[in-house]
């Protein structure tokens, strides 16, 4: 029975019992609880729902690493501008399988940022095909990580070196030359033009090197020794290496000039590039032809600094922009839409080279029907696409899986130019000619004319 | 032969002229203030870019713009040293010299985050030109740097020579104790001295742009070669940083010529290396100096 103190009692049973009141906090709280485990639910539920529905909207990832920071952010813009000018067109068409395709671009400055980057974007973001690189060493490290996730990686900006395709991967193909594309070019040209210009037949023909102690050069003039002989060329006066970071090469082309070249080939990088043509010109170095691979000698800060001094000196270059138009079909299109994108017009070969290559890889995947590796990689090996067809004139077949240099795009090749007034004129092929070289180089007192 | 003997010694002298240049105001810094002033390169490669950009965005010649960074370069050079090492005059050798490449670190990644790892080049009037007899021509940006190292090299020689300030920093440099009692503001000093030594570089910076690139670790290229010049000429004397670099230069040159190119650097490390044993002080350098 209920004594009269039962309202404030504090041994009341009802009121006070912690047990009761145990049980009455949970059944209001119960109710709490039931609402906030539907609400989680519903939650989980809606972002579960919602994740394949990204999958489902019209966007295929594609990845792409390149240097856009640090010292060659230069070259990876560019290389990126290429890419996404490629892409612009392709989605302007519809897209690839029915999507739109997106860039997922990752910063890459240096090897191992290219190894953490190509990580991140197949972990993390499910790239399932990677573009890339522009410089060889980062290409090196990206590929070997993607190709452990069987991502297909395609190098399609440059990375050159021989190495990229001598490590046999399953999945990674190179648009670009190799390297010792340059040698074989040179060479070809100096017995095919230069020598019968010279009326020196090529065995006689005085021929002085000159090249960067680094990786490129000492390559460059490995392949040239194993490939000049092949051209009758085996008469070599003088062979300077030289540090690129040299501040005086004076002595080194002081011992060139003493060994009385007919040509000089110098191997170069831009700064060097620059001092040589400088102090060659207080020398008077004057040989009659003179050849400079790429890198160093057709880039635009040479002109910048040297002007007409350059005239008559020839380089190697990816797409030149003064070709016979006849066997470049779409570049002239192709710069209209660059200058329009990006307000300025085209100074370097990069973004047309990575706009073609870009697109070659576009129609694999289109032909693939897929993304997966292996239906990629059969597409791939059946590439077929003739040169002078493409915008930079670069035709398409890949070398075998069981030839050597697997993966590597047989028919990318350099051009010869010869600079005449900040032009790259090409001279070779000869299908691609824009003009006729001239010989023998004049003296620089005739170039500032 | 003798003709191309004759134009390596050219070049060889024409080339140490300008690590002469570079290298007298370092023998300041480390010579009176007694700083191994890594960041000397990088005060090198910030002229560099300074008389870069006036060129390319307001046309100024690299031969004017020596006018505006010589007097840019001394301030600058004294809020390095008020800055950056006076707070540590007392501090270890190892604090300064790692404040030194701290410097070195910080003015290479400002330069390339503003401007970029591309080579810069330009060419000015006088870039391309010649002069002297059929035959044994010089560039002339070259020869110019050359007249600049000798007339900055007999300017501060007779100022410190000669003048009340120049001669209180010489006293700093023998003995910055001696130097206190006899009533010289050593403080002062070193910010004079650090400024001039700036200032010099500065010069330096304007009268290479002619002839070389700029890139962000340019500096690297020639701070080894001024600090082996410094030591050669000895700590703190303007004739033996001229001599040294004159020396330097006809060394490279020849080794270049005879040896080979690659080789340079190696050439005249090992002279380096004979000099720190045999006569530390160096060709000019006085005893009380260590």
């Amino acid at each position: 029975m209920k004594t009269s103190l039962s309202d404030n009692n504090p041994y009341d049973a009802e009121k006070n019992d912690i047990a009761a009141q145990t049980n009455m906090l949970k059944k209001g709280d119960q109710t709490m609880r039931n609402i906030f485990k539907l609400t989680v639910v519903l939650v989980v539920l809606a972002c579960v729902m919602a994740y394949p529905y990204e999958a489902r909207t019209e966007e295929l990832k594609i990845g792409v690493i390149l240097p856009l920071s640090g010292l060659m952010a230069h070259e990876g813009q560019e290389s990126l501008s290429g890419i996404e000018l490629a892409t612009e067109t392709l989605n302007a068409k519809g897209g690839l399988l029915g999507k739109k395709v997106k860039l997922i671009i990752s910063d890459a400055p240096d090897a191992k940022a290219g190894a953490g980057e190509a990580e991140k974007l197949i972990t993390q973001e499910n790239i399932k095909l990677i573009l890339g690189t522009f410089s060889s060493g980062i290409c090196y490290s990206a590929s070997e990580v993607a190709n452990r996730y069987k991502v297909p990686y395609f190098e399609v900006a440059a990375g050159i070196a021989d190495t990229l395709t001598e490590r046999g991967l399953k999945y990674f193909w190179r648009i670009t030359p190799r390297a010792s594309n340059y040698a074989q070019v040179v060479s070809e040209y100096t017995k095919e033009v230069t020598a019968p210009k010279l009326g020196i037949p090529p065995n006689k023909l005085r021929i002085a090197i000159a090249y960067e102690d680094g990786p490129y050069g000492t390559q460059t003039v490995k392949d040239l020794d194993r490939i000049m002989p092949t051209f009758g060329l085996t008469n070599i006066v003088a062979k300077e290496a030289y540090s690129a970071k040299g501040v005086d090469l004076s002595s080194m082309l002081l011992k060139i000039q003493a060994a009385k070249p007919d040509l000089f080939l110098s191997i170069s990088y831009a700064p060097d590039a620059i001092l040589i043509g400088r102090q060659a010109k207080e020398l008077n170095f004057n040989p009659k032809a003179w050849q400079g691979f790429g890198g160093g000698w057709g880039s635009p800060s040479l002109y910048e600094a040297l002007k007409n001094d350059l005239n008559g000196i020839f380089s190697t270059e990816f797409a030149p922009v003064h070709i016979n138009k006849a066997v470049v079909p779409g570049a002239e299109d192709f710069h209209k839409r660059f200058k329009e994108k990006y307000n300025r017009p085209l100074e370097s070969s990069i973004p047309q080279t990575s706009c073609m290559a870009a697109t070659v890889v576009f129609d694999i995947i289109k032909r693939a029907r897929s993304l997966d590796p292996e239906d990629i990689a059969k597409a791939a090996w059946k590439t077929d696409i003739p040169i002078w067809t493409t915008i930079n004139g670069w035709g398409v077949k890949f070398n075998g899986p069981d030839q050597p240099h697997p993966g590597q795009n047989s028919r990318a090749f350099m051009y010869n130019t010869q600079w005449k007034n900040g032009e790259h004129r090409v001279v070779w092929p000869l299908k691609a000619k824009y003009a006729d070289p001239v010989y023998p180089l004049p003296s620089w007192k005739e170039r500032v004319k | 032969m003798s003709e191309i003997l004759i134009k390596v010694v050219i070049n060889g002298l024409l080339m140490g002229g300008i690590y002469a240049l570079i290298s007298l105001g370092l023998t300041l810094i480390f010579g009176v203030v007694r700083i191994v002033n890594f960041a000397h390169g990088e005060f090198l490669m910030l002229s560099m870019y300074a008389s870069y950009w006036l060129f390319q965005l307001w046309g100024i010649d690299p031969y004017v713009s020596v006018l505006i960074i010589a007097p840019l370069f001394f301030v600058f050079g004294m809020i390095v040293q008020r800055g950056i090492f006076q707070p540590i005059l007392n501090a270890p050798e190892v604090s300064k010299i790692f404040a030194a490449i701290g410097l070195v670190m910080v003015l290479q990644n400002l330069a390339l985050l503003f401007w970029k790892g591309d080579y810069r080049a330009i060419k000015t009037i006088s870039s391309g030109l010649l002069i002297g007899p059929e035959g044994f021509m010089i560039g002339l940006p070259r020869f110019i740097a050359f007249l600049a190292a000798v007339s900055i090299m007999l300017g501060l020689y007779f100022f410190i020579k000669n003048t009340y300030t120049g001669k209180a920093i010489r006293a700093t440099g023998q003995d910055q104790g001696a130097a206190l009692l006899m009533g010289i503001n050593t403080k002062r000093i070193f910010l004079i001295a650090f400024g001039i030594g700036s200032s010099c570089v500065g010069i330096a910076g304007c009268l290479l742009m002619p002839i070389y690139s700029v890139f962000p670790t340019v500096g690297a290229y020639f701070v080894l070669v001024a600090f082996v010049i410094v030591v050669l000429g000895g700590l703190g004397s303007m004739l033996g940083a001229f001599i040294g670099g004159l020396i330097i230069g006809l060394v490279e040159a020849l080794s270049g010529y005879f040896i080979s190119s690659t080789y340079k650097e190696a050439i005249y490390f090992i002279i380096f290396w004979f000099l720190l044993i045999y006569k530390p002080t160096g060709l000019f350098g006085s005893v009380s100096q260590e």
